[in-house]
């Protein structure tokens, strides 16, 4: 019976919380969170790779 | 609200968050499909697929990032959701009482998860483990989404792993009461019990002491 309440308490608060996290997620300020996390988390061959991303990035416009 | 109705309403906020779609839109069912049947598969590759297609198709602009983002936090979510509303049975929590949050899937977290842990009131044990009772509430705590199962935060890889009472208990964990092992004691146990109660009471039984004296064999001094 308690499930069923904490379920239903649960549910409709979920759309308004993912709503928010998808909307942090993909703003100007969640994208350089996640690439910084991912650069304080990468490895050297990963840090490497995400550099020639970059770089391939960068030279895509003037291409 | 039953399991697959709770599931349903789970995957349609998903995918009308990440896609953008309304509840009028034809697209939604379509792709609620395909999760179901689809979305559970090791490999997202036909899924992801299928659902660039039914977007192309119902004129809506396809963002891959946000189409695989849909599939993992809806397989995330539902298997979580379904660990969590099929409750382990008693034994299984007597030997497995707590649960760790780690790293089950090799993703770049957006969050610091120690940090999170100790913000909501969680305990970290030794070589930084994040462990505390199945029914603890830093579970819900911890959610982005206001749910006590994984996955916590969008995105994110940390998941659950079950851990024995004598593991919790060496980490230095405690356990509330009604977890702790109980002796057994079977029916007929309890019926001698009652029995032996009644006669005391009725004093046709009574106590009697043994005592035995033994030489005592070291000598006084």
């Amino acid at each position: 019976m308690k499930k069923q309440v904490d379920l239903d308490e649960m549910l409709s608060g979920f759309r308004d919380k993912f709503q928010r996290q998808v909307d942090f997620y993909f703003s100007q300020e969640g994208r350089h969170k996640r690439l910084e996390n991912a650069l304080s988390q990468a490895s050297a061959p990963e840090l490497l790779q995400l550099a020639q991303d970059r770089k391939i990035q960068a030279l895509e416009p003037a291409a | 609200m039953n399991e697959s109705a709770a599931k349903e309403q789970i995957a349609y906020t998903i995918i009308d968050v990440l896609l953008c779609l309304k509840p009028q839109d034809k697209a939604r069912q379509q792709i609620f499909q395909i999760l179901l049947s689809e979305g559970t598969s090791p490999n997202t590759a036909t899924a992801r697929c299928m659902i660039k297609d039914v977007l192309r198709d119902n004129g809506h602009e396809v963002d891959h990032e946000k189409i695989q983002l849909c599939i993992d936090t809806f397989r995330g979510l539902t298997n979580g959701f379904a660990r969590w509303f099929h409750e382990p049975s008693k034994d299984y929590k007597e030997q497995y009482p707590a649960r760790e949050l780690t790293k089950v899937l090799e993703v770049s977290e957006t969050v610091n998860w120690i940090e999170r842990w100790q913000n909501c009131g969680g305990k970290i044990y030794s070589s930084d483990r994040m462990v505390a009772p199945i029914d603890d509430p830093i579970w819900l705590r911890i959610s982005d989404f206001g749910f006590p199962f994984p996955p916590f935060a969008l995105n994110s890889g940390m998941g659950w792993e079950a851990v024995s009472r004598e593991e919790f208990l060496d980490l230095g964990g405690q356990l509330a009461e009604d977890t702790r092992p109980k002796i057994p004691i079977s029916k007929h146990d309890l019926e001698v019990l009652q029995q032996m109660k009644a006669a005391l009471d009725s004093g046709d039984l009574k106590f009697r002491v043994k005592v035995e004296i033994v030489k005592d064999e070291q000598p006084r001094e």
